[in-house]
């Protein structure tokens, strides 16, 4: 990978949530990420993938600029996000979009559309009417919300879910970013309009060479959606490797186990167990010791996957795990 | 036939008008089988289950039908005496979002153990206590946690404490309104496999919610679809996962992005369901439908395929 074509490099991130007693006393720390690494590339798609509580939703706030890190870097366009003074702020609000999981509780309910779009603009100082005008009626033709006149006016609430993820998408495009992060935007939709949406991202994302990190659960959709894929498990990336060949081979027990959960529909199912690992994910405040996985997993060797933190061991120059199995 | 529904109708009276969120549905089910309803949001199905169970809002429009279970009509039944009867001891109900569904304030086991006392289904405490022990143990839960409150439990645990409470009145049929959409694709298939189980070591019946079809694929025998208010299919899942007949089941199946036969195309369905307040007299998939001609401006009948049922006119003759 060439250092100029590098968009965001996140360096051993760390995020802790400090506990407290009564609003005081430390007692201990919530390591919702812990010494994540990655590259992106400008215009390249990326998906985080893992369980709720895996600390994605953490990650991808902190790269929005949202949380403060405990510790580590995260670099956009050769700058460290994490030290910015005010104005650099700003500057950084307008190179990065953020598309939300809750399209209703995203969006102001007593604005109007044309509002709503207008926001970030107004804020970054775009206030020509007319350069508002075109910008809005852009982005909203390119997702097909024509004719478009009909809906600036609108409210939330008489939008359906989907054309309120389009707002959504929309308000996070307006200013033209090279990064969108988009946190599960079609968990909440219907499976009927969910490709629909998905299908507009990406082809937003390719015709204007966005860079997008695609937080999701569901790996059915990555392989439409993404070429690299990230894997977390309780902070940690516990594997990377390009889309598909992450699907065809999956190295990590963890992986493994998470490719075998999603269910195509077909009537065979109905007769066959699922071979997943039981229990939960850990507590992030006390992780098991070693790996954090090893509770759960089937193929753990005893005495070094329950005392010593794996290490990364690349398997090519593009796929890496974090996992014992793979020592050479 | 453990449940035969024959015309059922449930309508809301809102300010904007009646909704008819469960417009005029009949089917039924066999002892020890299993019978999912897919759909979007807003097809009425949480609608349908309520109106089995009887759980009714105050503005209820029109509550009509007949719904036979082990051959009595129970709508004949009044509210009295389907409580005491029917609810909870011959049908159960593991509600949508169940981990919001557990009272705060209780613990489990007394939580569990409320429903076998008022249905008199247990004379003491303690005997109560032994038979939510049992349920528990069935659904995997662990013994220790059982004093614990649901807010010390995860979303996994909550689900089956739920599933336990639904079980431990020995039901014939449990209806199951989305049970694993709020939980983690590991423990949904944790879950799944846990409700296979059961049903086959204690011969259950189970209806099954939902707007997964792979969620759905898991346990249904038989597959109902449900579109606007209405089922538009209704098939035995082998032929309907490989070959579905209403335009719409086939769209839906397109649409669902899978592992592992990948399609480099996905389908997807334009536009979006019609309005339950006055719904459209044609078709009500007809605006939205790749294959619609001219007869699809009139309403169609059910026609029946090879013991297949559809509501769609390209079906007439049973082509």
């Amino acid at each position: 990978m060439q250092e100029k074509s590098v968009l965001l490099r996140v360096e051993n991130l760390k995020v802790y949530y400090e506990l407290k007693k009564f609003g005081l006393i430390h007692v201990g720390y919530v390591k919702a990420v812990e010494g994540v690494s990655f590259t992106l590339n400008k215009g390249e798609a990326l998906s985080i993938v893992g369980e709720s509580g895996c600390g994605k939703t953490t990650l991808a706030k902190t790269i929005l600029g949202l949380i403060r890190p405990f510790a580590g870097k995260v670099v956009f366009d050769g700058k460290d996000i994490t030290q910015l003074d005010r104005k650099a702020r700003l500057w950084y609000s307008s190179q990065v979009g953020f598309v939300q999981q809750d399209p209703y509780g995203a969006l102001p309910p007593f604005m109007t559309v044309k509002r709503i779009l207008q926001e970030p603009m107004l804020i970054h100082g775009i206030r020509d009417p007319k350069e508002q005008m075109a910008r809005m009626t852009k982005i909203l033709t390119e997702l097909k919300m024509t004719p478009v006149e009909d809906f600036l006016g609108k409210f939330p609430h008489m939008l359906s879910g989907g054309q309120q993820q389009r707002v959504v998408i929309a308000r996070a495009t307006i200013l033209n970013p090279k990064l969108i992060v988009a946190d599960e935007p079609v968990s909440m939709l219907d499976a009927s309009v969910r490709v629909e949406i998905l299908q507009l991202l990406r082809q937003l994302q390719k015709e204007h060479g966005i860079a997008l990190i695609y937080i999701t659960h569901d790996l059915s959709t990555v392989s439409y959606f993404s070429e690299r894929i990230i894997v977390m498990y309780a902070g940690w990336v516990v594997e990377e490797a390009p889309t598909q060949k992450l699907l065809d081979n999956p190295l990590h027990p963890y992986t493994k186990a998470l490719l075998e959960a999603i269910s195509d529909p077909t009537a065979e199912n109905l007769k066959t167990f699922k071979r997943v690992p039981p229990g939960e994910p850990p507590n992030l405040v006390n992780p098991p010791s070693g790996c954090r996985f090893h509770p759960r997993c089937e193929m753990r060797i005893d005495g070094l996957c329950d005392k010593e933190k794996p290490e990364y061991f690349w398997i090519d120059d593009q796929q890496r795990v974090l996992c014992w199995l793979y020592k050479r | 036939m453990l449940l035969d529904v024959k015309n059922l109708k449930f309508y809301y009276q809102t300010k904007r008008g009646i909704v008819q969120a469960v417009d005029n549905i009949s089917f039924s089910i066999r002892r020890n089988s299993s019978l999912v309803f897919i759909g979007e949001s807003g097809c009425g199905k949480t609608s349908l289950s309520k109106a089995i169970l009887r759980l009714l809002p105050r503005n209820v429009a029109e509550y009509s039908g007949q719904i036979y279970f082990d051959g009595v009509n129970v709508m004949e039944y009044d509210d009295e005496k389907f409580r005491r009867e029917i609810r909870w001891k011959k049908i159960a109900f593991v509600p949508q979002a169940a981990m919001n569904a557990l009272n705060p304030v209780l613990k489990i086991e007394d939580q569990l153990a409320e429903p076998l006392l008022v249905g008199g289904l247990a004379s003491t405490k303690g005997e109560a206590l032994e038979k939510v022990k049992e349920a528990l143990r069935v659904v995997g839960f662990p013994l220790q946690f059982m004093k614990r409150y649901p807010f010390e439990l995860s979303g996994g645990m909550r689900q089956r404490a739920i599933i336990a409470m639904a079980l431990a009145a020995k039901p014939d049929l449990v209806i199951l309104d989305e049970p694993t959409s709020a939980l983690d694709l590991l423990t949904q298939a944790n879950i799944m496999n846990e409700l296979k189980r059961i049903k086959k070591e204690f011969g259950l019946t189970y209806i099954l919610i939902t707007h997964d079809v792979g969620t759905a694929s898991e346990i249904s025998e038989n597959v109902a679809v449900m579109y606007a208010g209405q089922i538009v299919e209704l098939s035995d899942a082998e032929r309907f996962f490989c070959n579905p007949l209403h335009p719409y089941s086939e769209k839906l199946l397109e649409s669902i992005p899978r592992l592992r036969q990948r399609r480099d195309v996905l389908e997807y369905i334009p536009g979006q369901p019609p309005s339950l307040i006055n719904p459209p007299k044609n078709c009500r998939f007809s605006d939205r439908c790749h294959r619609r001609f001219s007869k699809c401006d009139h309403e169609p009948p059910v026609f029946e395929v090879d013991g297949r049922i559809v509501k769609c006119w390209l079906y007439e003759r049973g082509e």
